[in-house]
């Protein structure tokens, strides 16, 4: 597993300057850097599939340090709406995915997208 | 047949009547079918008309309700109130629950009452069309969604709300538990409900303020999936900033 750390490592990070987007969750967005987009490569050691989000424990490794992100995504309401189910992601699972880390430098941050160890986009069956 | 039959059958014979006869009761008379027939159908689910949904689950939205003309003293006090990080879109209430990303509803529309059943379920408003007033004011008390009445002018069901608990109408807006609310709520189409709200709160307003609400039929959902917050909140706010919490130990 690799980690691309937005801080650690700014050659291998993916930096998107986007337009902000006005993400609705059940609280201000403002702790995510919008600006920014991070690509996270590791294993699902958890998908807890919870109101008033759905997260993803993801474990990154990176020049032999493993570290535990938390990965936040929408109501399990919306994201069933947009193609997902509890059992999406099983532990274990490999993913790259794209996020938006938190301004404060800790290691968590909302999901945009991701794709699966075969190529595909996950949900295979997105919304339609 | 036995004399203890005969007698066990006499017996049971009133109590099979009377079970045939209350079947009969329970279905709808002509008039209440009338009655239905009579009212539009609002089948579906629906939704405040600005949300749309990404493939990755988030939400766009833009609140139709704007700013309300409040007098100086409530103007100062929403200036002055925390900005929207520091707040938390949960159990919305009404009117909030009409205008927000979280509006995904059904209504189901009787005859007695029509319901509106939003994905935040603690926001379900019971409009009471049967006729009856509001209740005396020593049994009523502020709530969340207040009290609703409605009556139908043609396939317009007009609603008066009264009695909803102060609080945010929004994400910053709030009003004061005076607030009455007259909504006016038709099909402007096949798929899409309006709702025309003209609020007064002595308290609040300088004036009644008109709002227009807008919401689109959505297809793309089979049943209301219920939004909530206490599940799994990982997102306390520390030093007026939200952050994210470790996962709780399984």
């Amino acid at each position: 597993m690799k980690r691309v750390s937005f801080r650690g490592n700014l050659a291998r990070a993916i930096l998107v300057l986007a337009l902000a987007v006005p993400a609705v969750a059940h609280h201000s967005s403002a702790m995510f850097d919008f600006d920014k987009s991070l690509t996270l490569k590791g294993a699902v050691k958890d998908f807890q599939w919870t109101n008033p989000h759905c997260w993803v424990q993801l474990l990154v490794a990176d020049n032999g340090v493993t570290t535990e992100w938390s990965v936040q995504m929408q109501s399990p309401g919306n994201l069933y709406r947009a193609g997902w189910r509890p059992g999406t992601l099983k532990v274990g699972d490999s993913i790259t995915v794209v996020v938006h880390p938190m301004r404060d430098g800790s290691l968590g941050a909302e999901w945009v997208s991701a794709i699966g160890a075969d190529g595909n986009t996950i949900p295979s069956s997105p919304l339609k | 047949m036995n004399k203890l039959l005969r007698r066990h059958l006499a017996l049971l014979l009133p109590v099979l009547l009377l079970g045939a006869t209350s079947v009969h009761a329970d279905l709808n008379s002509q008039q209440r079918l009338h009655a239905f027939a009579a009212l539009p159908d609002w089948t579906g689910f629906w939704e405040q008309d600005s949300v749309r949904l990404g493939a990755n689950g988030i939400s766009k939205f833009k609140p139709l309700m704007g700013h309300p003309p409040y007098n100086a003293e409530w103007e100062a006090k929403y200036q002055a109130a925390p900005g929207p990080a520091a707040h938390v879109i949960c159990s919305l209430g009404f009117p909030a629950i009409m205008d927000s990303p979280y509006s995904q509803f059904e209504l189901v529309v009787l005859p007695e009452q029509t319901l509106f059943i939003p994905v935040d379920f603690s926001s379900t408003r019971q409009i009471f069309t049967d006729g009856r007033a509001h209740p005396p004011k020593e049994d009523l008390w502020p709530t969340p969604i207040g009290d609703s009445i409605g009556h139908w002018e043609g396939q317009t069901l007009v609603v008066d709300t009264i009695s909803r608990k102060a609080g945010p109408i929004s994400v910053r807006n709030e009003l004061s538990d005076q607030a009455h609310f007259i909504e006016r709520i038709r099909l402007v189409d096949k798929n899409r409900l309006e709702d025309v709200m003209t609020i007064e709160d002595p308290i609040a307003l300088m004036r009644p303020w008109q709002v227009t609400l807008t919401y689109r039929k959505i297809k793309d959902v089979d049943r209301l999936i219920p939004y909530e917050c206490s599940e799994n909140d990982r997102n306390p706010i520390v030093n007026g900033h939200f952050t994210i919490a470790p996962p709780k130990p399984k």
